[in-house]
């Protein structure tokens, strides 16, 4: 049998245990549910550069206005934000 | 990205240093601070309480601070601020939540019980829980924006409560971690705060609140692109 | 409904008089506020007196929480209706257009809001001292129930004029409010606690003072508040 840790060994491990298992799934929930939103946006992306190749001019026009905008002041911006080229 | 590469890159840095200061202080944790005489392994639950806490503490304050912001300036920016802030606030809060469960079912001998302190913390989670109903209850989204701003507001008087209570109330059973201490005699759980466990806890508020910070800002990262992906959407139907 | 029409750069503690005046009379010409609140408070009290079936003692350390828990209910459901009332009608947007101070508008409402829950809560002091044979009418008492009903209409008439533009504001204005409003009962339930079991003065005294001091943080808050919520 290998020695056991020394930590393992301290009572009410298992309550430690619980308690940073659950954090670890609250927080890692969050982090996860935050990455799937922005896999379902990415999905949408896709979707809406298909469709604004077909519908071509006017559509195109959103991403036209890039330039005139200027750097943002903070990660928090207005929504209307210029696309990505 | 309509970010500038530099804001950008420092979000990458600092998401990098977050997650080995989280490893450092899990290490810290487990092998620096010693195990406490009494509790043994459940005081070690102690540092992610109160770091999850401090970190919850500063995203409700700033979402106060949003919500001036916004009702002042009304840059949609801000908005999206108080919004990511009191979204991971609430998980965050909810660990602190859980991590004392935990702690207090080997210590007090129950998840949970009706302290002052639990009391009012609880209430603290619904008030900002209804913050996110109300948001879903407006259509008008100016007035969700404004509405959402006042209430972030208002809701911080709850935070405030779950910190005064215990001067009004010294019958608390939790024991204060910060400043003077009301009455030793009928906190349960208190314990002699050595060396190693003061710099373990302070390395972990400090870990927890930037962990915190960093989130809220991938979660505002979040926000802009859904509001781009929305204004296409309507730039498409309108041009079509 | 028109009376604040008369007035024309009226100071403003007229205007806040003549806000609630005008509730007040409303209320008592068709009396389905007040009728409803005191009502409910009434079905409460019995149905609490049949859940708990406690003893003397216990109905003693009890009988507090009963009272603010009516009132916060009661107040609650007068409240939804004051607002949405107000709204409906559409006097809620004359009332905006009158050359008067918003805020002189909030305090306004919050007084008429004020008198019907305190009516509430000395109604609920006179049945819960015949049906829970404790006397009630103590001055530190009333005291008590004037001061929380402060802090209940204050964040109440804040919450609801927020929630009668949501979608589902019947539901959403208990779930808005109760959370915002419960230092405010906490610390009138613990003063009422120690006042009803004779306790010394240090026993209720801190829960006053918080009280106070939770009750012109709120009216403070809804003074800046308020505007943001009323504009347009």
């Amino acid at each position: 049998m290998p020695e056991p840790i020394i930590i393992l060994a301290v009572k009410y491990t298992d309550y430690m245990l619980l308690g940073y298992g659950l954090a670890a799934v609250l927080i890692g929930g969050l982090i996860a549910s935050i990455w799937w939103r922005y896999q379902l946006l990415r999905k949408d992306e896709t979707l809406l550069e298909q469709l604004e190749q077909e519908g071509p001019a006017e559509a195109h026009s959103t991403s036209e206005h890039a330039p005139p905008q200027p750097g943002q002041a903070s990660p928090g911006t207005s929504d209307r934000q210029p696309t990505t080229p | 990205m309509e970010y500038s590469s530099q804001r950008t890159a420092w979000l990458t840095i600092l998401t990098y240093v977050s997650i080995g200061l989280v490893i450092a202080s899990a290490i810290m944790i487990l092998a620096y601070a010693r195990p406490e005489q009494v509790q043994g392994n459940a005081q070690k639950l102690f540092y992610i309480h109160l770091g999850t806490f401090f970190g919850s503490f500063v995203l409700f304050g700033a979402a106060v601070f949003a919500g001036i912001q916004y009702l002042r300036t009304r840059h949609n920016r801000w908005d999206d601020l108080g919004l990511a802030s009191i979204e991971v606030g609430l998980i965050f809060s909810l660990v602190t939540i859980v991590s004392g469960a935990a702690w207090a079912r080997p210590i007090w001998n129950t998840w949970w019980t009706w302290d002052p302190r639990l009391t009012t913390v609880a209430v603290m989670w619904l008030t900002y829980a209804a913050y996110l109903m109300l948001r879903a209850g407006i259509e008008d989204p100016d007035r969700r924006r404004r509405f959402a701003a006042v209430y972030g507001i208002l809701a911080f008087s709850s935070v405030i409560f779950t910190v005064i209570i215990i001067r009004v109330r010294p019958d608390t059973i939790h024991p204060v971690a910060a400043g003077p201490t009301l009455s030793e005699t009928d906190v349960t759980g208190a314990f002699d705060m050595t060396p190693r466990i003061v710099q373990t806890l302070l390395f972990s508020i400090f870990t927890y609140v930037l962990v915190s910070i960093i989130i809220t800002w991938h979660r505002i990262r979040l926000e802009n692109r859904a509001h781009q992906v929305q204004q296409r959407k309507v730039n498409l139907l309108m041009n079509t | 409904m028109n009376a604040n029409k008369n007035e024309f750069r009226t100071p403003y503690w007229r205007v806040v008089g003549t806000i609630a005046w005008k509730d007040l009379r409303a209320e008592i010409r068709g009396r389905e506020m007040v009728t409803s609140m005191m009502l409910f408070a009434a079905i409460s009290v019995m149905i609490f007196s049949f859940a708990l079936e406690l003893d003397d003692q216990a109905q003693q350390e009890t009988v507090s929480g009963v009272l603010w828990v009516t009132i916060a209910y009661a107040g609650t459901l007068g409240l939804g209706r004051s607002l949405s009332a107000e709204k409906d009608k559409g006097s809620l947007d004359a009332l905006l257009i009158a050359p008067i101070s918003r805020s002189a508008l909030f305090y306004g409402k919050m007084l008429g809001n004020l008198l019907f829950t305190t009516a509430v809560g000395i109604l609920m002091m006179a049945l819960l001292t015949i049906l829970f044979n404790i006397n009630l009418f103590l001055p530190l008492l009333l005291l008590v129930v004037i001061l929380g009903c402060l802090g209940f209409s204050a964040t109440g008439t804040l919450v609801a004029s927020m929630s009668v533009y949501a979608r589902a504001r019947e539901v959403l204005l208990p779930i808005l409010l109760l959370p915002i409003v419960l230092p405010v009962i906490i610390s009138a339930t613990r003063s009422s606690v120690a006042i009803i079991t004779e306790l010394g003065t240090e026993d209720w005294l801190p829960w006053i003072q918080l009280l106070i001091f939770i009750d012109i943080g709120y009216m403070a808050l809804a003074f800046f508040l308020f505007d943001f919520i009323v504009e347009e």
